[in-house]
């Protein structure tokens, strides 16, 4: 079976954001190991200097690390890291452009609110 | 692996076309010319010169070969050089075995078994079959790479040249073979030609002289040719 | 690195025509390249110079350093796969496999028989009675089994349905991994297989539009859309490949990252941005010719 990568942005960085994401949501817990890189290139038909190149990212922001002739690993303390590290990007990446396309509405800042309240109680 | 030993290899794996094929066809004649000179007689009118469909389809297959294997081994990355030799290599292999083998059978008609038992001359045949046997083996070989050359050489200029190639080499042999008689009249040397082929041509065996540079020619054009051919 | 292919002012006219036009590139050792471009763009022309199999008119090109033409050094290294191989009539697949075992030094005759037969390739039929689907799974299976230190396929899957595709590209990848070699893969499917190349050399009449990192162009343009006069404006000094106009509204494609910098110039004109794919941005540049032509005058 294949994921189809995002043909728009660069494979490598898509690889070590779906790592992240499965360290995030648990799916790789910390110190256990990564897969391959050609394993990596095998499950979503890409090259697999292109996946090491999305592993070797994250090994250097201190994510994952290297053991010898064993293979890759998460770093213990990766998933509080990396939670930091996105909701910095949250709100760049989401409340941002929720506001603009708010405004663009004529949505207010009240109802804006108002609206994000309702959607947390529905979760 | 050595790629001229390849190449022969690759040919290897057609003996339908370079060995059967051939023998195939000749053999059938000869059944059917014995089974015709054993039920009506009179064999010798049944002497059709069978024989020669196998000389025939060794020049075909000289245009053949060429075509149906230089751009396959071409692919696989074989040298031109390499293909060249490795082809050569083949011819030579299988003239040899086809000369053995009709003077064998030339042998066996004239000599063991008196025509098949009905003085069949199918296989033995007289200017074709003179003088000892090595000699008509040695004859027969250069016969046969000569025809194999000679198709070989035209497959290589269709190869290099194309069609158009194609068209100046039978213009040019259609001119010698024109104009030759027509000089030879005019020059009244008619004659004297007669004259010497009596006195030196009595059997195949005085044109093998001849045959050695003709394949030699014929050879080294092919090469020629090869050298700059492309898919 | 070293180095496997180099060409410089690589050349090949035809009379007055240029198939392939004064182009220049090298290929590394053990990566997977995208030769791309449309039908008759020069690709295969290319393909066969680098296997001696047509004379360059003009140029230097060296493969492992050396000169391919009636070169052995070079020759054996190489296994060219392409569209249109001619295979002798009388040849069953299987003559075909033995042959290409005793030429290819690496071959690998399990794993070509193992995948003749997951390309369900019937061993003992003639190759004149394949359909076009197996005449390229023969060349597949003969590709892949040279482990040839530069294989080169050309549109190698004509006439396959999408399964076979699949079947190629993992057995290639899974090959790759396992027996590291130069791959050169020209493809008009772009979407296909772009995520498996490394590196892409773009070729439009018989010139070299792109050499570049294949995740570098991921996202190495975009496109902005809005009323003419914004887009014009957006526009003016960036590196536009194509415009298109509907009524007052038009769009641009533009070279370059959607960076806070683009992103805050389109924001500020009222446009909207989307990223453009690789495929998309390739058949942008070898789109029109028209586009094109503006876009360089500009």
């Amino acid at each position: 079976m294949t994921f189809p990568m995002d043909d728009s942005r660069p494979i490598f960085m898509q690889i070590a954001e779906r790592i992240e994401d499965d360290i995030i949501e648990g799916a790789l817990p910390e110190e256990s190991q990564v897969p391959s890189t050609n394993q990596f290139a095998a499950l979503y038909r890409i090259n697999p200097a292109t996946a090491a190149k999305g592993v070797n990212l994250l090994v250097d922001e201190g994510i994952l690390y290297k053991k010898r002739g064993i293979g890759m690993f998460v770093k213990t303390g990766a998933r509080e890291e990396l939670r930091e590290k996105r909701k910095g990007q949250f709100y760049e990446q989401y409340v941002v452009t929720m506001v603009r396309e708010a405004a663009k509405l004529g949505i207010t800042a009240e109802q804006l609110i108002e609206m994000i309240r309702k959607g947390d109680k529905a979760r | 692996m050595n790629r001229v030993a390849g190449v022969v290899r690759m040919h290897g794996r057609d003996k339908w076309t370079w060995l059967y094929l051939p023998w195939a066809i000749c053999l059938v004649n000869f059944a059917a010319t014995l089974i015709l000179g054993v039920f009506i007689g009179e064999p010798d009118r049944f002497n059709t010169g069978g024989v020669f469909s196998i000389f025939v389809y060794v020049f075909i297959s000289g245009m053949i070969t060429l075509k149906q294997t230089f751009p396959f081994a071409l692919g696989m990355g074989i040298r031109r050089a390499d293909y060249f030799l490795g082809t050569s290599a083949m011819s030579v292999f299988v003239s040899a075995i086809t000369a053995a083998l009709l003077i064998l059978l030339s042998a066996a008609e004239a000599r063991w078994t008196d025509g098949w038992g009905i003085r069949l001359h199918y296989f033995h045949l007289p200017f074709f079959h003179e003088g000892p046997e090595w000699q008509q083996t040695v004859t027969f070989f250069l016969l046969l790479q000569s025809l194999f050359f000679a198709g070989f050489i035209i497959a290589s200029i269709h190869r290099r040249f194309g069609r158009a190639g194609m068209y100046v080499f039978f213009s040019l042999l259609f001119l010698i073979f024109a104009f030759t008689p027509l000089l030879l009249s005019y020059y009244d040397r008619w004659d004297d030609i007669g004259r010497w082929v009596q006195a030196n041509i009595r059997s195949l065996n005085d044109l093998a002289p001849w045959m050695v540079p003709l394949i030699g020619l014929c050879g080294l054009g092919s090469y020629a040719m090869l050298r700059r051919s492309t898919v | 690195m070293s180095v496997v292919v180099s060409a410089k002012g690589l050349t090949k006219t035809y009379g007055s025509f240029k198939a392939v036009d004064d182009v220049s590139f090298s290929l590394e050792e053990n990566r997977i390249y995208g030769l791309l471009g449309r039908n008759g763009a020069g690709k295969t022309t290319i393909m066969h110079l680098l296997t001696a199999q047509l004379f360059p008119t003009g140029g230097e090109l060296k493969v492992f350093g050396e000169e391919p033409y009636e070169n052995n050094r070079v020759l054996s290294r190489l296994c060219f796969i392409k569209e249109s191989q001619k295979y002798p009539e009388t040849f069953r697949i299987r003559d075909v496999l033995e042959t290409a075992g005793t030429f290819f030094p690496n071959w690998d005759r399990e794993y070509a028989l193992a995948l003749s037969e997951q390309f369900r390739l019937p061993l003992k039929r003639k190759m004149k009675k394949l359909s076009r689907g197996m005449l390229s799974s023969v060349g597949i299976v003969i590709g892949l089994a040279s482990r040839a230190p530069l294989t080169i396929f050309d549109e190698p899957y004509i006439g396959l349905d999408a399964v076979a595709r699949s079947l190629f590209y993992d057995r290639l990848l899974e090959d790759y991994a396992e027996h590291p070699r130069t791959v050169i893969l020209s493809s008009h499917l772009i979407d296909e297989v772009s995520g498996m190349l490394e590196h892409v050399l773009l070729i439009d009449n018989g010139r070299l539009l792109l050499d570049e990192d294949a995740d570098a162009l991921r996202g190495g343009a975009y496109s902005v859309a809005g009323t003419g006069a914004r887009v014009e404006e957006f526009a003016r000094g960036r590196r536009v490949i194509r415009r298109d106009s509907f009524g007052s509204l038009a769009s641009a494609t533009v070279m370059g990252t959607l960076d806070g910098e683009a992103r805050g110039h389109a924001d500020s004109l009222g446009l909207e941005t989307a990223a453009v794919s690789l495929q998309q941005l390739i058949v942008h540049l070898t789109g029109g010719t028209s586009e094109r032509k503006e876009a360089g005058g500009r």
